[in-house]
């Protein structure tokens, strides 16, 4: 019986033009990139051309995948540079429609959120509080399941500039848990 | 604490020793580390209470993550094809069409091969290979349609192949080209959400809406029907 294709396969593939390859590797990473750039530019509109515009960049660079990074990591390091540059060009925008959702949707304030025991709703909105660059470590460190080299290739910082990063990511966060009244005896 | 060697920025930050190791432990939560480091881990969780204690809020910061990540959603529907749309604008390349992937062309190799088949002596192993592939596939299908267990958040490596709408599961033989596929994709509005599979198949959606079975069934009898590129159609359901 045969194995499926690894991600590496479907790169070769698309370097030579496959495009059944193409939409495998799609729909293997559509979501994973997505929501990471979704976590970024908070538009959804904004989200879905940016992740067509990073899967034809892949579609076009394939030949140039050097294979020294796993292809997730590729990936997730042209879908941070097309989400960065984006977010420069738009800055001067005002807040969109999902910044405003989101809004909505965190509403409770954290008191409310602490008489419903709602921890991981405090804990979650506080996340979403951290600065933009520690935020983003911890979405590649939690969700993305990038190791310290791989997230450090996705951002285009040093190793140690990452776990810096996510130290003070987790130091932030107990400071806003505490100040949200959430005591969780660290640090 | 940290020594910063820098003013400002955190990029370029001294740490002691049990401090690496406690920056360390994110990616020893998310089993992420390298032997090497798990070990540095573990030898130092043996003997530091305080990072034991550290492992459990991680592992909360983890789930709240992972769930914050989860509701950002999910690309529309539609996006693949304004994809494939851009790569068919950025570089074309010539395209078998429908025409020519319907019919079969006496000199293709699909036709050599069904030449070979009609020789003495050749049918008979060549349909114990097709069986024994067939059960192989079979196994492979019920695992799948059977693998649906319930998790509170999934990550971003076995969180993608979310699909709506009529699915079914289909192989294509191995005379078939890509741009042949490709066509016939295209030409019966099919998506591929997931694979290749074990057994090389692939989850492909009918349509985004649910289709009743009669619609449903019609839709898979005419992949049947293109036996030259499709070795096998199973619906997926409901």
């Amino acid at each position: 019986m045969s194995q499926p294709l690894s991600d590496r396969d479907l790169l070769a593939g698309l370097a030579n033009g496959d495009r059944l390859a193409m939409q495998s590797l799609f729909a293997r990473h559509q979501t994973r990139v997505f929501r990471f750039i979704m976590r970024i530019v908070r538009n959804e509109a904004r989200a879905e051309e940016l992740v067509n515009e990073v899967f034809l960049a892949i579609w076009q660079q394939a030949s140039k995948y050097e294979g020294s990074a796993q292809p997730s990591t590729w990936m997730l390091s042209i879908a941070h540079n097309k989400a960065v540059s984006s977010l420069r060009r738009r800055r001067e925008e005002p807040a969109d429609e999902f910044a405003v959702e989101q809004m909505v949707d965190e509403a409770d304030n954290a008191e409310t959120l602490l008489q419903k025991d709602d921890k991981s709703a405090i804990l979650r909105r506080c996340i979403d509080k951290l600065p933009e660059e520690q935020r983003l470590v911890m979405d590649l460190v939690y969700y993305q399941e990038q190791s310290v080299r791989e997230t450090s290739l996705v951002l285009g910082v040093p190793e140690n500039t990452v776990k810096t990063r996510m130290f003070y990511a987790r130091r932030k966060l107990a400071e806003l848990l505490t100040a949200a009244g959430v005591d969780r005896g660290w640090p | 604490m940290m020594n910063k060697a820098s003013n400002g920025a955190q990029s370029s930050v001294i740490m002691k020793p049990e401090e690496e190791v406690e920056a360390l432990l994110p990616w020893y939560v998310a089993k992420t580390v390298s032997d090497a480091e798990r070990a540095q881990v573990e030898r130092a969780l043996a003997t530091d209470p305080a990072l034991r204690q550290q492992l459990e809020l991680i592992t909360d910061e983890m789930h709240a993550s992972r769930i914050a990540n989860e509701r950002a959603g999910h690309a529309p529907p539609n996006t693949l094809g304004r994809l494939l749309d851009a790569i068919e604008n950025s570089t074309p390349r010539a395209h078998a069409t429908t025409r020519q992937v319907m019919s079969l062309n006496p000199s293709s190799p699909v036709a050599g091969m069904l030449d070979w088949l009609r020789r003495p002596g050749v049918l008979a192993p060549v349909a114990l290979a097709a069986m024994l592939l067939l059960v192989g596939q079979a196994a492979v299908i019920a695992s799948m349609l059977g693998s649906s267990t319930p998790s509170p958040y999934v990550t971003a490596s076995v969180g993608s192949s979310r699909a709506t709408g009529t699915l079914a599961l289909v192989a294509f033989t191995p005379a078939a080209t890509s741009a042949e596929i490709d066509a016939l994709l295209a030409a019966e509005k099919l998506r591929i959400i997931d694979g290749p599979l074990p057994g090389g198949v692939y989850r492909v959606q009918l349509s985004p809406d649910p289709l009743s079975d009669a619609e449903r069934d019609v839709q898979l009898d005419r992949l049947r029907n293109v036996t030259r590129l499709v070795r096998l159609v199973q619906p997926v359901g409901p």
